[in-house]
């Protein structure tokens, strides 16, 4: 069973990792632009990252026969500077006509402040001007719940944003179906520790079902690891699941979702059921 | 969709690991209780929480996962 990987941050994975998820068939992976760990002490360094992850890492993975995406955007963390994040905006258009860049992301919040929220909002206005999709990260552990409350309240009043071209990640229990309910795709991030289980995101998509529902294992240089997608994977198997529903989660929903964009080039393997 | 294994099969599957995560929390408050200063986090927010979350665990009302979740975020009412 193919398998794509909807967020991973590759500049901070080795080889090794490349070459797990391969022998684990996954096909493609994406990579939204993130904080690196350290605040960049200038616009110019995103310029420079920007360009390793459409550039550099698709030639990586490609060594690996896995398919390289990027989201593009000035993230959450160091949205707090609004000059410093809108001179970054200034120039990622010229990002987002690349062959593999996927949309907008992972822009949202961190400790929901009102720069973090004025950077977003206009992140969220230059993708609707370029008809980019929107990646959204939500904030950790105890500002997760308000952060999407508040992500959640502005693109719904907003009236010019489709559900359909947009997904919430790193969802659990308690943000889920409030976003779910409202027409967005929900993505359940698999951590070690800090989000969700292998059995918790199952629990979930048993409840709430398999339509715009979206996994993935976020690997980045904190406790993480790719290969947590594919216990879920797992797991879903274990506890009774068919082959096909698995396959709808782990390949074919992340191909409805990305291939709205028109750059994504896996294709699903049966067309789209909304009501499962 | 529905899971398609039973409420016994899911216990007998479960058991032991709802068990072991009870036993680590369990075990997380011996170990800081008998640790030296103590006494000056005993009554700390986090470990409220943790013992209002764990009043949860033993409510019949579903949703503990979303409730326990809620109880550890910070108000949500407010905006940016």
């Amino acid at each position: 069973m193919k398998v794509v990987e909807p967020h991973v941050h590759m500049i901070a994975r080795t080889v090794q990792d490349y070459e797990r998820m391969a022998r684990m068939h996954t096909v493609a992976i994406c990579e939204p632009a993130f904080w690196a760990g350290y605040d960049r002490t200038s616009p110019q360094a995103f310029h420079d990252y920007f360009t390793h992850i459409s550039e550099f890492e698709p030639t990586r993975a490609a060594q690996y026969l896995i398919d390289h995406y990027c989201w593009i955007c000035i993230n959450p963390k160091e949205a707090e500077d609004v000059g410093f994040s809108r001179e970054v905006i200034s120039f990622m258009p010229e990002f987002l006509e690349k062959p593999n860049v996927l949309g907008i992301g992972e822009i949202g919040l961190n400790n929901n402040t009102r720069n973090e929220m004025t950077i977003f909002e206009e992140q969220v206005e230059l993708a609707l001007k370029y008809d980019q999709l929107i990646w959204i990260h939500t904030p950790h552990l105890q500002d997760k719940l308000k952060g999407t409350k508040l992500m959640l309240d502005y693109l719904t009043g907003h009236g010019g944003v489709d559900p359909e071209r947009v997904c919430f990640d790193h969802m659990e229990e308690h943000t889920l179906p409030m976003v779910r309910e409202k027409g967005f795709w929900t993505a359940m991030t698999v951590y070690p520790v800090t989000k969700n289980s292998p059995d918790r995101v199952i629990d979930l998509v048993e409840r709430f079902g398999l339509d715009r529902m979206i996994v993935d294992a976020s690997g980045d240089w904190g406790p993480s690891d790719p290969a947590t997608l594919h216990d879920t994977l797992f797991q879903m198997r274990f506890r009774g699941h068919s082959d096909e529903e698995a396959e709808t989660l782990f390949y074919n929903n992340p191909c409805y979702f990305l291939g709205q964009g028109g750059c994504f080039k896996p294709q699903p393997t049966r067309p789209r059921d909304r009501s499962l | 969709m529905n899971s398609p294994k039973t409420a016994p099969e899911l216990l007998d599957m479960f058991f032991l690991h709802m068990r072991s995560a009870l036993l680590e929390t369990a075990a997380g408050f011996d170990r800081i209780q008998s640790a030296g200063e103590a006494e000056s986090v005993w009554k700390d927010p986090r470990l409220e929480q943790l013992r209002e979350a764990a009043g949860i665990l033993a409510e019949e009302e579903p949703d503990r996962a979303r409730r326990i979740l809620e109880l550890l975020s910070v108000d949500g009412e407010e905006g940016a």
